[in-house]
């Protein structure tokens, strides 16, 4: 016998839904280290919105030398950026002296919520805040 | 202190009505910022600290002594709360409430809140400009005559929506002074014009030149907040900001 749920029970399931999706996303944003010492990089804040014919991603490298900025689209869904560092810094700078570890570049890699055509990505940087901005396929 | 209360605790004298500043964790840690800056211009004493268990179980270290992450500064007639840790979205409005209660009771001459408000875009916006909100109509009306823009409609969400809806149930007059901002990277150039427009509103003359020229370097050191707060920004929808409140016919 089929039985059929009642509204209320369907949306309050979605909702649950919804909430451990948006705890895991917290999770996710709290926890993860951005200062990687053994690959001497740091990871940037990000961020990536998708517009009704393009995506638009923002990567913050404060101290970066931006002419040194790389982009690399591994596939259709995920970009690769890359910036050196004005001057190689370490966790004394930042008046950290108990950690040990060196940093020359910032690096990411960025999962795409659609797909995109890499071949006509353009790039701007605005006071080391780079703009990348892709039409979607 | 029992459970979920807030304490606001003193070890020295803040004065007679003071003018209360908040600078807490929010998009692009424009009221920290500022308020951070503020303190080393101005030569802040530390007089207090906000204690409860709503808060995580943080000190911050300075030379090897463990301070509270949520202290009051003071100079002068000047008293600041800035929090060197994100403010859980559950505590916000226990906290908020502890500080406006407390600013009443020491009949504080005004209450400023300091923050921004997100934009699309941000980056390509050279000097951010500031917005007001006032507790009164009156605040609004003096503010607009004095040539400072108000922030006309739009929502506001987090600890200073609560404080400006909370001060005129105390009898304070309180004032919101925020740039328009970056939501989660850290924005020194935000905190550089609220300063701007908060030492317009008070008579007092703020140097921020080095906060503009080290504009860098503090958005390098502050991203691991930036990255704490924004969970806490998710968590309390802040990017309800970003929403058109309905039109009234």
């Amino acid at each position: 016998m089929i039985r059929r749920r009642r509204l209320s029970d369907i949306l309050e399931e979605y909702i649950d839904r919804l909430e451990e999706i948006l705890e895991g996303y917290v999770y996710d944003v709290e926890e993860r280290n951005l200062w990687h010492p053994s690959s001497e990089a740091i990871e940037p804040l990000a961020n990536v919105h998708v517009e009704p014919r393009e995506v638009v991603i923002t990567v913050d490298i404060p101290c970066a030398d931006s002419e040194s900025t790389h982009v690399r689209f591994i596939d259709e869904n995920t970009v690769e950026i890359e910036a050196n560092l004005q001057h190689t810094l370490d966790f004394s700078y930042l008046r950290v002296m108990h950690r040990s570890g060196r940093f020359k570049k910032y690096h990411i890699r960025i999962d795409l919520p659609v797909s995109v055509d890499p071949s006509r990505a353009t790039i701007t940087c605005y006071r080391n805040i780079l703009e990348l901005r892709v039409p979607r396929k | 202190m029992p459970d979920g209360e807030v304490s606001i605790v003193e070890v020295k004298d803040v004065g007679e009505e003071p003018i209360v500043i908040a600078g807490l964790p929010d998009v692009g840690l424009v009221g920290l910022i500022a308020v951070f800056h503020l303190a080393s211009k101005t030569d802040m004493e530390e007089v207090g600290f906000v204690e409860s268990d709503l808060l995580p179980p943080i000190v911050v270290l300075y030379g090897g002594i463990p301070k509270p992450p949520f202290r009051i500064l003071r100079s002068g007639n000047l008293v600041v709360f800035v929090s060197e840790t994100a403010i859980p979205a559950s505590a916000i409005p226990k906290i908020s409430r502890a500080i406006v209660e407390w600013a009443s009771k020491k009949r504080a001459k005004l209450l400023v809140t300091l923050g921004g408000i997100p934009v699309e875009e941000r980056y390509k916006l050279e000097k951010p400009k500031v917005y007001a909100t006032a507790s009164s109509r009156e605040v609004v009306e003096n503010l607009k005559a004095r040539g400072v823009e108000i922030l006309d409609r739009g929502y506001l969400v987090g600890p200073y929506a609560l404080m400006m809806r909370l001060a005129p149930l105390y009898g304070l007059t309180a004032i919101g002074l925020l740039a328009q901002s970056f939501f989660n990277y850290p924005d020194p150039d935000a905190a550089a014009s609220v300063l701007e427009e908060l030492g317009k509103l008070i008579g007092l003359d703020i140097d921020i030149v080095e906060l503009r020229e080290k504009g860098e370097e503090i958005r390098l050191a502050a991203r691991d907040l930036m990255k704490r707060t924004e969970a806490e920004l998710v968590k309390m929808r802040k990017s309800q900001e970003y929403d058109i409140p309905p039109l009234h016919v």
